[in-house]
């Protein structure tokens, strides 16, 4: 704990030291403006910022990122609470309770209440992540490559568990991943792989225009095809009804309480995410409240649950995310691939040599929730009217932004050509319930997977059975099969059985 | 209930979305043999876990009954979601139906924007790409087309290259 304690001076430093503080502010903004606008979330604007940050430096490319994160959560809650539409996924259950707030001339109390949960849950979040760091840092001690690989193929089953509707899609998105990861030249053996022939490919397929491609462009497509605006009427609000609602979350602490650790605790489950800590704290709280008949009609203790857990979620998901390689969450994912393009590898090299790193994400998170709280109440009513923008006026303009981040980074026009057929890819996988994050996964861990079963056959005497004598990896194999078999087997069983008896009831 | 063919399954664009995702593992497969065996394992692996499962989709695209077989439902394995399902309705967006002509217009346009990026730099084909697609596809008037083009053309400029340094007309990349 001294050790990473140690390391904190010199990540603040990190975050408002020179231009940190700058980018900081740029990610704020950019991640409460992309919250607020529905359909676009976090992961859009990661992807669209991950090539501005090429020229920066590490810390300060992270700060950016970590602000952009920070803010998006709160930016969606706007729209939820104004509009009846969440800014992104994860603030589904804040409109249930927060937009009837809004009809009845609340719509002050509940952006307020909703700022001090998310702020207050984020550092909640943080917090446990901080006691957590040198627990998981001792359990990567004694991570060997077969453990390695296990641990990545957990990710990438776990997480069409919980994101998609379809885990067979979701299991092959993975797969697809792990293959593109495949293309061009392998170091080890010297050979050019699936490349069909082009020098284009020779150095693989790049990161940076999949992302954008699977993230942005294909965000761009829906937007251009579903058409329209998403605004109805903005409600109005006076500002001291905002500070009337900062104070809700000490009246019901301890549903923050409760709801943050509920939240923490998923987000560190890879692929859980933020729809399902929000909607599962939204639902402990209307449970245990001795009001439970008045949630969904304006009740603000469901604005309390919904929005503590939604951003207490990101501490929980940066520890698998920092200390394994394995994304908490779709935004973690881009992370992840930012983190490679700026040289740094998550598992124990970073938590090891470049605390630095984590403590700067660490306060760029924690500013950024400050910060967007702040400027979020005082600029919701403003905000909320970006979403009365049509579909067909955003989407060119995040083409354009896509098309030249995809090129600015090598200066290769060929990049964005594999953006544009990554956006049409990533569209129809959402289209088709194909898990967008479990491919990025596959794709950014692909060559970690690769050279960790070839250590892992490498140093065994027993072939693929190195696998079953290690503790960590069997338990991890395990559990693995156990998952599926609860998700191919037992579970459509269960579901076929309750069909079964509604219809023998209905008879 | 009892597979049986949806007798359209060949215009469901997520069936040929499936199919090319087959072909793409089934060429990671056959080209692997291609590798020597140290290049060849892992892919290999992978090849052989995937296909099953694209076959799968496919045959789903192809069976209705199949379909609703593979299919579960995220929310019922974590706790009972019918409190909330009412509420989310109401929520969450729609999903659009979407015809191939009109996903067909939107690659071309989208496609168009590369070329444009490609042949003429990035501040021409900005200006081109966002003004034509305002005007012509999405119908705005003259007026709202200048200021959206010219706004966006200011914004790239100042980042692309007073920020990245990034030259603003590039003819043919060279």
């Amino acid at each position: 704990m001294a050790e990473v304690l140690a390391a904190a001076p010199e990540g603040l430093i990190s975050t408002l030291g020179g231009m940190s503080i700058v980018y900081l502010l740029i990610g704020t903004c950019l991640g409460l403006i992309f919250g607020v606008l529905p359909g676009l979330g976090g992961v859009t604007a990661l992807a669209l910022l991950i090539p501005f940050s090429w020229g920066m430096q590490p810390h300060q490319a992270m700060v950016m990122f970590a602000g952009a994160m920070g803010a998006v959560p709160f930016g969606g809650s706007i729209s939820a609470i104004l509009l009846n539409v969440p800014g992104t996924p994860p603030n589904i259950a804040t409109c249930f309770d927060g937009y009837p707030m809004a009809q009845k001339g609340r719509a002050g109390e509940a952006i307020g209440t909703s700022a001090a949960s998310s702020a207050l849950g984020a550092i909640f979040g943080l917090f446990i992540l901080l006691l957590l760091i040198p627990l998981v840092r001792a359990i990567l001690m004694s991570f060997g490559p077969p453990e390695f690989l296990l641990m990545i193929m957990f990710g990438l089953v776990t997480i069409p568990l919980f994101t998609g509707r379809n885990f067979i899609n979701g299991l092959f998105a993975g797969a697809l991943g792990l293959t593109l990861a495949l293309v061009g030249f392998d170091g080890t053996s010297g050979v050019i792989r699936y490349n069909f022939g082009t020098l284009y490919l020779y150095d693989g397929i790049q990161m940076i225009p999949v992302l954008i491609g699977l993230f942005a462009i294909a965000e761009a497509v829906n937007l251009v095809t579903r058409g329209g605006t998403v605004a109805p009427v903005v409600s109005k609000h006076k500002f001291a009804d905002v500070i009337k609602g900062v104070k809700n979350v000490f009246r019901y602490k301890l549903t923050f309480i409760r709801s943050s650790a509920l939240g923490t605790l998923i987000g560190i489950i890879p692929g859980m995410g933020g729809v399902i800590a929000n909607i599962f704290a939204w639902v402990t709280t209307a449970q245990s409240s001795p009001r439970k008949e008045y949630f969904g009609t304006g009740e603000v203790e469901g604005v309390v649950g919904a929005e503590a857990a939604n951003n207490s979620k990101d501490g929980g998901a940066l520890l698998p995310t920092l200390a394994f390689g394995i994304p908490g969450s779709a935004e973690m994912a881009v992370l992840l691939g930012a983190f490679i393009l700026h040289g740094l590898c998550p598992g124990p090299q970073l938590l090891r040599e470049r605390l630095d790193i984590t403590w700067a994400i660490i306060f760029g998170l924690l500013f950024s929730n400050i910060l967007v709280a702040l400027i979020g109440v005082g600029t919701a009513q403003h905000l909320a009217k970006l979403t009365a923008v049509k579909g067909n006026i955003v989407a060119p303009i995040i083409v354009c932004a896509s098309l030249m981040g995809a090129f600015a980074m090598r200066n290769a026009p060929l990049d964005m050509l594999v953006a544009v057929i990554f956006g049409f890819v990533g569209y129809l996988m959402v289209r088709y319930d194909f898990s967008r994050v479990t491919l990025i996964l596959g794709f950014v861990l692909g060559h970690l997977a690769e050279m960790s079963f070839r250590q892992s056959m490498k140093i065994s005497d027993v072939g693929a059975l190195i696998f079953l004598q290690r503790p960590i990896s069997l338990t991890l194999i395990i559990i693995l099969v156990l998952l599926v078999l609860l998700m191919l087997v037992i579970l459509p069983m269960r579901e076929r059985k309750t069909r079964q008896g509604k219809e023998k009831q209905r008879v | 209930m009892s597979p049986r063919i949806n007798p359209k399954f060949w215009q469901d664009l997520g069936f040929c979305f499936s199919v090319v995702l087959f072909i793409w593992i089934v060429l990671v497969i056959a080209l692997s043999f291609d590798f020597p065996f140290r290049a060849r394992l892992f892919p290999l692996i992978i090849g052989i876990l995937a296909l099953p499962l694209i076959i799968v989709t496919i045959l789903g695209k192809i069976f209705v009954g199949v379909a609703d077989k593979i299919k579960t439902v995220r929310g019922s394995v974590l706790f009972d979601t019918s409190a909330v399902q009412k509420l989310m309705k109401t929520a969450e967006p729609e999903k659009t139906e979407i015809s191939y002509l009109t996903l067909l217009k939107i690659a071309l346009w989208f496609i168009g924007a590369f070329v444009l990026y490609y042949f003429l730099g990035y501040l021409p084909a900005t200006i081109i790409f966002l003004f034509s697609f305002l005007k012509f596809d999405a119908r705005y008037s003259w007026k709202t087309c200048t200021a959206i083009t010219g706004a966006s053309a200011l914004v790239a400029w100042a980042i692309f290259t007073v920020f990245l340094n990034l030259p603003p007309i590039q003819w043919f990349f060279s």
